[in-house]
């Protein structure tokens, strides 16, 4: 195979892949907390030629050798965290959150991180401690429980009623006109860097391996941290933007059309090459 | 006669390199940072040709041939591409516009089009170029403008092939706080938005000679002789700008190379003919001179 069918085959993989990505963002453009996708292009390995002395010609411009490329790929698949836009429900327990924060929800006895606030109470399966009361226990929409700043699972007694703050804090009163008192706090953290979480399915974020939580958030108090507003009532919608994803998907396809145009034409020159010795 | 036959070859053989070229243009249309490579074609050295008569006389010249073609240098084309806005914090673009003087006037050089300065003498000067830092696994120091960036868990900025971004120092660029919190001006210092601090910048190459670069693959670049490029860090006199949350999109021309693209595959068909021509002549050589 000549270089300009390699190099057409291996841009032609890469194009589809970020086709796919395109797919991907496109069809989660109403999942609510959905952050899109993105994949940028490099240019693939490239070689060097090598040219002996003699080709230093007068005129010359460049060092010695001919540059000779293979095409393009996705080096990585990178995510956009920039808000979705917020809409109202009117429940008391959707929450959005406002600025760099995540929720801690326990996903298979592990914990995971997610923008989306969609919770709602549920009766408490454990069982209920002697003398205690029947409690409910807050979970997203896939009933993984939500946690508290230690980790524990958010419950609240039947019967109370519960609100949450701008700060995560629950509040709870017996009655209408009783005073309330505080519950749990709300789990948010503030990830340093985005590349310390991994996207797993259903809008969970998860530590990349080998990261501790030390490394991956930020401590609350301290310099860096910035405060995380919940604004309770709100959902935050998808982040996807359908007019990027549009144009980038007419580019993507025009260069993949063309492509497969050099594939063709390399083609062709290889036909032209086997139909030497045919005349 | 043969000759010719050779020439065509080599016709060829340059015409394939030049559809690979156009290739590999077409297939980083999209790429962040990329510049369009031009493929440039010598003539093989010209030969004097002479006479043979048969009679023991001194050869007879006939003149200067040359006998072939060949793809010479693959030229970058370091011309600004767009920058467009990508709204990551991580995100940059470089766009830049260097100036050198012009000796013969005293004042500013007038580039071309193709970033190239040509003097009434014929001396050629190219367009300095400016790009961002970054080092490899093994230490080497590498230039680049794709500046789509993102922080490792530990906190390193790397670039998005895995690259280590330098900071001005010539250090790794490391983070210690979220990138939101972070702006960047247009001299590529990093700024805490609440004090208003410095606290690192990006290190930013100045490239003399960019057309010494020799291109890696990945978007990169390395100075295979760094004293011939002139590279050293930029100041404050140059005239570049960083724009954080834009990226600088490919510079390559969908049209020409669609072109060039076209044109190499007819060169290569025009000299397959010369080459069916040759052998039509040949099989004539062969089967019907001399036939009774």
């Amino acid at each position: 195979m000549n270089n300009s069918t390699i190099g057409a085959m291996v841009s032609m993989s890469a194009l589809q892949q970020r086709m796919d990505l395109i797919a991907e963002n496109i069809a989660n453009l109403n999942t609510a907390g959905y952050k899109s996708k993105d994949g940028s292009f490099e240019d693939a390995l490239t070689r060097v030629q090598g040219q002996s002395r003699e080709y230093h010609q007068p005129g010359r411009s460049t060092p010695l050798g001919y540059n000779l490329g293979f095409g393009i790929r996705v080096p990585s698949v990178t995510i956009d965290w920039s808000e979705g836009s917020l809409m109202e429900t009117g429940g008391p327990t959707d929450l959005a959150l406002q600025g760099n924060g995540l929720f801690g929800v326990q996903v298979n006895g592990g914990t995971a991180y997610t923008r989306l606030g969609a919770f709602h109470y549920e009766p408490d399966p454990e069982p209920i401690e002697p003398g205690g009361g029947a409690q409910m226990r807050l979970v997203d929409n896939m009933r993984n429980p939500v946690l508290d700043t230690a980790g524990e699972i958010v419950r609240v007694p039947v019967g109370t009623i519960a609100a949450i703050d701008e700060t995560g804090q629950m509040w709870m009163k017996t009655s209408e006109t009783g005073e309330a008192t505080p519950g749990q706090r709300l789990m948010i953290v503030q990830p340093l860097s985005k590349e310390s979480l991994k996207a797993v399915d259903g809008g969970f974020f998860v530590l990349a391996e080998g990261v501790t939580e030390q490394q991956a958030f930020v401590e609350p108090g301290t310099d860096n941290y910035r405060q995380v507003g919940v604004r309770t009532g709100w959902l935050e919608q998808s982040n996807v933007d359908l007019n990027k994803e549009m144009t980038d998907l007419i580019q993507i396809q025009r260069t993949f059309q063309l492509a497969a145009r050099a594939l063709s034409s390399s083609d062709q020159m290889a036909g032209l090459a086997n139909g030497l010795r045919s005349g | 006669m043969i000759r010719g036959l050779y020439t065509a070859a080599a016709g060829m053989v340059t015409s394939q390199r030049r559809h690979d070229t156009a290739t590999q243009n077409i297939a980083n249309m999209n790429t962040s940072g990329y510049k369009q490579v031009q493929s440039v074609s010598h003539s093989f050295p010209e030969v004097l040709v002479h006479a043979m008569d048969g009679k023991g006389q001194a050869a007879k010249a006939l003149g200067k041939m040359s006998t072939g073609v060949f793809a010479e240098e693959s030229f970058s084309l370091y011309l600004q591409g767009d920058v467009i806005e990508s709204g990551k914090p991580l995100d940059f673009a470089l766009s830049t516009d260097l100036r050198l003087q012009d000796p013969a006037t005293g004042g500013n050089m007038v580039f071309d089009g193709a970033g190239k300065h040509v003097a009434e003498d014929g001396t050629v000067t190219y367009q300095p170029q400016a790009f961002f830092t970054v080092r490899d696994a093994e230490g080497n120091d590498l230039y680049t403008r794709n500046g789509s960036f993102n922080v490792s868990a530990d906190g390193r900025v790397l670039s998005a092939a895995g690259f280590q971004v330098l900071d001005a120092a010539g250090n790794p660029l490391t983070l210690d706080r979220p990138v939101d919190n972070i702006e960047v001006d247009g001299a590529g210092n990093l700024i805490d938005p609440a004090t208003g601090q410095t606290f690192a910048s990006l290190g930013i190459t100045y490239v003399n000679n960019p057309e010494e670069l020799i291109r890696d693959g990945n978007g990169v670049f390395h100075a295979g002789d760094p004293e011939a490029a002139g590279i050293r860090l930029v100041g404050a006199a140059d005239n570049f700008q960083v724009r954080q949350g834009f990226l600088e999109n490919s510079n390559v021309d969908a049209t020409q190379v669609t072109v060039d693209l076209n044109a190499a595959f007819r060169a290569y068909e025009a000299n397959q003919r010369v080459v069916q021509f040759y052998d039509s002549t040949l099989q004539k050589a062969v089967n019907e001179i001399g036939r009774v």
